[in-house]
This record gives C-alpha cells, structure tokens and sequence, in this order.
C-alpha cells in the first residue's frame, strides 16, 4: 500500500476527491485508492453480490440469537447466511 | 461486543487482495456467531456515494440520511450495499476499535432487516452470487 506513483487528473476532479476525503476523514490519495479499488471489483455491468468470507473454520455455523428473538427470525436468517457462506 | 445492528469501524476486505482492507470503513453489522472455535460477524459494506448524476439509485444501495448519519457521527447521508457482505473474524486485524469500551456507533436492528429483504429480492432477480473466499485463494 506504500508504493505510490503520480497521476494527474483535472482540477475540479481532484478538489471534490480533497472535500469527500476530508468529510470521511481520510487523506485524498486513500479516498481516491479506495473508490477505485471497489470499482475494479466488478466489470461493467456487472450485475452480482459478492460475498467476502475470512474465517477459515468448518462445522455448524451457528448465529447468535438476538434478545427476545422468535424462532421463525432466527431460522429465516440463518438460512440465508448458511446459503451465502456454505463451505462445500 | 459486536451486535447485530452495530455501525462499527471494520477493515472490509478487497476482493483483489488478501487479509484486511487497509482502512477503516463503517459497516453495518448484520449478524455474529461462531463456526467451528471462530468467532465471526457478518457485515455489510456501506458507501457515501449517494449522487448518481441523473441516473436512478442502484437498488442495492440502501439510503441512511443525514439526520440518521449525523447520529453515527457521519457529515453525510450514505447506503448500505446489500450487494458486499462479508464474514469476518472478530479481531482487532478486521475491527480496529474492539479493544474500546464502546464500539458500536450506533445500533440499528431493523435497518438490517431491510438490508436482507433488498438482498435476496437481488438474488431472486437473478444477481450472481460470487464468492470472494480469501481462505481458499490463500491455500
């Protein structure tokens, strides 16, 4: 992430990049580094949820239920998070 | 403590590199729980691009304004992208105010379940599921 180059883009591009940046409370280079980053994420058009999984476990994942929560809220969500990170 | 419906600050993935993402970003945090000896969240990844110059709202994007923004200390309304989600471990590496008393900016439990009906009309309207598993691109 330290290795940076010099690009040079227009003006008024670079003064909105400065004030979105400075409202997120980040530097102008991370701010412009991080839209791009998600852009390259998907091709044009690209029409698709992507589903980032880190956790390097199997077995039964089991959610936590929430304070006061009914069964049929905890079985409707567990389904859909079993379905999206599934280990095969 | 993580609880579904946290705003919190997360370090969320990219899907070109590996390990945590380089900064930190708020998520909305949809659930937690544990597999296998891991505990883990599942986030949602959020966006302050709100101006579409013309063009209608992408529909995976889901609005919190700027009365709601204020009180998670944001200066601008943003969306929630029920199109990124993540499953992360709950460390520090991914979510960088955990050792705080209070890491939660705020909490907002039926805003997720907004997010996950937006989720799967997505998926029933035919958006591909892609998985980004940095576990197995690592092996």
């Amino acid at each position: 992430m330290n290795d940076l180059t010099q690009v040079e883009i227009d003006r008024d591009v670079a003064d909105a990049a400065a004030e979105r940046a400075a409202k997120e409370g980040v530097t102008v280079t991370e701010y412009i580094s991080l839209l791009l980053r998600r852009s390259f994420e998907r091709v044009h058009g690209e029409e698709s949820v992507l589903i980032y999984d880190h956790v390097d476990a199997r077995g039964e994942c089991q959610l936590d239920r929430d304070e006061g929560e009914d069964d049929e809220s905890y079985a409707r969500r567990s389904a859909l998070y079993r379905g999206l990170f599934h280990r095969g | 403590m993580l609880r579904r419906g946290d705003y919190v600050l997360c370090n969320f993935p990219f899907r070109e590199s590996h390990g945590p993402g380089p900064s930190p970003h708020i998520v909305l945090c949809a659930a937690t729980g544990r597999v296998g000896g891991t505990k883990f969240a599942i986030v949602f990844y959020t966006t302050s691009q709100i101006d579409f110059q013309g063009a209608r709202r992408p529909r995976q994007y889901l609005l919190v304004d700027k009365t709601r923004a204020a009180e998670l200390g944001q200066k601008a309304a943003f969306h929630v992208d029920a199109s990124r989600i993540a499953r992360l471990p709950i460390t520090t590496d991914y979510f960088p105010e955990l050792g705080q008393r209070v890491v939660a900016k705020t909490r907002d439990p039926d805003f997720v379940i907004k997010v996950e009906d937006r989720m799967r009309e997505l998926i029933a309207a035919g958006f591909e599921l892609t998985k980004v598993d940095d576990v197995r691109a690592t092996k």
